[in-house]
């Protein structure tokens, strides 16, 4: 925790705006992958994909594992070649370039840092390799330890660091080289929540000031809203959605999108003429272009149902009376579950302070929300 | 303690004492009869002396014996470490057939019956219309240590990770300069203890090297040769200084092994 809390301190004391580090550093670069699949034998791992990564954003790439996010990282930064599909960098084909060449920077999910060089020989490996002076290594490897708050840990061997500092000299090993993406495999996995919490903070503050384009792999849905410029949801090989988090959230595309963040209510109807949907609650209209007929799972969320009746009664509002059967305190929140129709159950979240004390189990009630919040999910491939 | 199971344990104790004698007791007392002369089989307990050491000093073929066994053992050591750390590479990087073949095959002649090896090695060099000579000794001492260091090896590698190796081609270096910088640090240890280990085993090796010798005899081989003459306390002072070799060889592995778990632990 202490450990979170210095390299913060070291960010905020340097107090410098939002900027390159360094004048002459380039900017971060876009990557487009153009078809790029992968296939072991018979096994496909990742279908044919089109993503583009724009220069300078933070990307996240999240997934279950074995959703193809890791095959992806590994294919933009030259671990393994693609089975089909190209790669572009800035517009230029890379597809061939190994990995020695491309100017990215992995921080891998073990850190994998070397075992019997100290913090700043880690550090200075990839200028030491370019073969720089050893002026400049010594001055830019204290210049890029002190960025991530780790100047007096410089010669501590590895084993010796506790998680978060090896965590951060793997992406000052990263930084150092001034690459136009820095790839990120999971790694604040192995973390403790508070100092997840703490890297997540100081990595978002650091790619703002540094302008490199982050590619970011991860499982875990909460580090990818709240780091993310934009996520991309992967599932079984594919990509499900991409968007900015808050699209994400509210606007799943997918079931497993609508599934992977959060809580939603669903609920099942069958599209009917006029681009209505026939639900347990009753006839809904979506506005949407549905084959008549047509099977839908309908998604809202817990937040956007509002209890009472609508008060501006506008046609975008849907209002329905419905029952309390369980009422769950937790905090700021107080979670509701009411029964609407023919036996639907809808989750609700609501501030407590807004909450009426004589709403219980069995009180009748009306609740409402706006069309658009409500989503009719593709079904997942 | 009750008096039973004082009893029981002072029998124990006896039962462990003998079998250590009975273990143990002749490679003593070769050693010690190194220090007295023997006339016609009678040992002269009355006049010890280090004479025979001298005598062996004196004894050019005993030299040259020597001489080849140091040759044979550095050859055997810096082949096998270079063969051994190619193909623990190999295999730690890539799981393909080839490297199942290897995990296979490697361990036939450490598994095989020395005299099998021995054997099959003579009758294909003699096919290929190859001479025996100290090279052939070698090769037949690489065929049988190479598993130890393949594996010795291949276990280090597999501890430190293939994320380094990626981390080093990412950061712009070569496969040398990977080698070089991070994997032989790393792996210094390792090969310090396959070399002494190695090195022992080619010192020792007797079966193998009988049928890929030429002219040129090894220790083991020149010993073999002077016991089918006689014994005498040649013999015994060269045994003893084989055995005190081997003593030494066996706590430095020893030493090795336990400074390397020492370090993991650490």
């Amino acid at each position: 925790m202490a450990v979170g809390d210095t390299a913060l301190q070291a960010s905020d004391r340097d107090g410098r705006a939002p900027g390159p580090v360094q004048s002459q550093s380039p900017a971060g670069g876009s990557v487009a992958l153009a078809g790029i699949g992968m296939r072991y034998g018979a096994l496909r791992v990742l279908h044919p994909t089109d993503l583009s990564v724009r220069a300078g954003e933070f990307l996240t790439i999240l997934g279950p594992s074995g959703s193809g996010k890791t095959t992806i990282l590994k294919i933009v930064g030259g671990f393994v070649s693609p089975t089909e599909g190209r790669l572009l960098l800035d517009g230029q084909d890379i597809s061939r370039m190994p990995v020695t060449q491309r100017p990215f920077n992995t921080v891998f999910q073990d850190y994998a840092l070397f075992p019997h060089m100290t913090a700043e020989q880690n550090v200075g490996y990839g200028l030491m390799i370019r073969g720089r002076g050893r002026d400049e290594i010594k001055r830019r490897v204290a210049e890029v330890l002190s960025i991530v708050g780790l100047a007096d840990r410089a010669r501590s061997l590895p084993k010796n660091l506790s998680g978060g500092q090896k965590q951060r000299v793997a992406l000052a090993r990263a930084i150092i080289c001034e690459p136009r993406v820095i790839l990120l495999d999971e790694p604040l996995s192995a973390l403790d929540a508070e100092l997840r919490r703490q890297m997540q903070t100081f990595l978002k503050d650091l790619q703002r000031r540094i302008r490199t384009t982050f590619l970011f792999v991860t499982h875990d849905q909460e580090e990818a809203i709240t780091m993310s410029d934009r996520v991309v949801v992967m599932n079984h090989g594919r990509i499900e959605q991409v968007g900015a988090p808050r699209e994400l959230y509210y606007r799943p595309a997918t079931e497993f999108v609508a599934g992977f963040f959060g809580d939603n209510n669903i609920i099942e109807g069958r599209a009917v003429a006029g681009g209505e949907v026939e639900t347990p609650i009753g006839r809904l209209d979506l506005q949407g272009d549905l084959q008549p007929g047509q099977q839908v799972r309908l998604a809202i969320r817990p937040e956007h149902l509002l209890l009472g009746g609508g008060q501006s009664r506008q046609a975008a509002e849907m209002t329905f009376s419905a029952q309390v059967f369980d009422v769950d305190f937790v905090g700021a929140l107080t979670h509701l579950r009411l029964r609407v129709g023919d036996g639907q159950t809808l989750k609700l979240k609501v501030p407590t302070p807004q909450l009426h004390d004589d709403i219980r189990p069995g009180c009748d009630v009306s609740v409402h929300w706006s069309r658009e919040n409500m989503r009719a999910l593709r079904p997942t491939s | 303690m009750s008096p039973r199971e004082r009893i029981v344990h002072a029998l124990l104790g006896c039962l462990m004492a003998a079998a250590f004698a009975v273990l143990y007791a002749p490679i003593i007392l070769v050693s010690v009869l190194a220090f007295f002369p023997a006339l016609r089989g009678k040992v002269d307990w009355s006049n010890p002396s280090v004479e025979a050491f001298g005598k062996l000093a004196g004894n050019a073929s005993i030299l040259e014996a020597l001489l080849n066994t140091l040759i044979v053992g550095l050859t055997t050591v810096a082949v096998s470490l270079a063969l051994g750390t190619l193909l623990a590479y190999r295999t730690s990087r890539r799981n393909d057939w080839v490297s199942r073949l290897v995990e296979f095959v490697i361990f036939l002649p450490f598994l095989l019956p020395p005299i099998i090896t021995g054997l099959s090695l003579l009758s294909s060099l003699q096919q290929a219309g190859i001479p025996r000579s100290l090279v052939t000794v070698v090769i037949g001492h690489v065929l049988f240590v190479l598993a130890l260091v393949y594996r010795l090896l291949l276990n280090r590698l597999r501890s430190i990770g293939a994320s380094i190796v990626d981390a080093s081609h990412d950061l712009g270096a070569s496969g040398w300069q990977t080698f070089r910088y991070v994997l032989a640090p790393s792996l210094s240890s390792a090969l310090l203890t396959s070399g002494v280990l190695v090195f022992a085993l080619s010192f020792d090796e007797t079966l193998i090297t009988v049928f890929l010798s030429g002219d040129d005899s090894t220790l083991p081989i020149r010993l073999w040769a002077m016991i089918r003459v006689g014994f005498s306390q040649d013999i015994n002072a060269l045994v003893m200084l084989v055995l005190a070799f081997s003593v030494v060889m066996t706590v430095a592995i020893a030493w090795l092994l336990q400074a390397r778990r020492s370090r993991a632990a650490g």
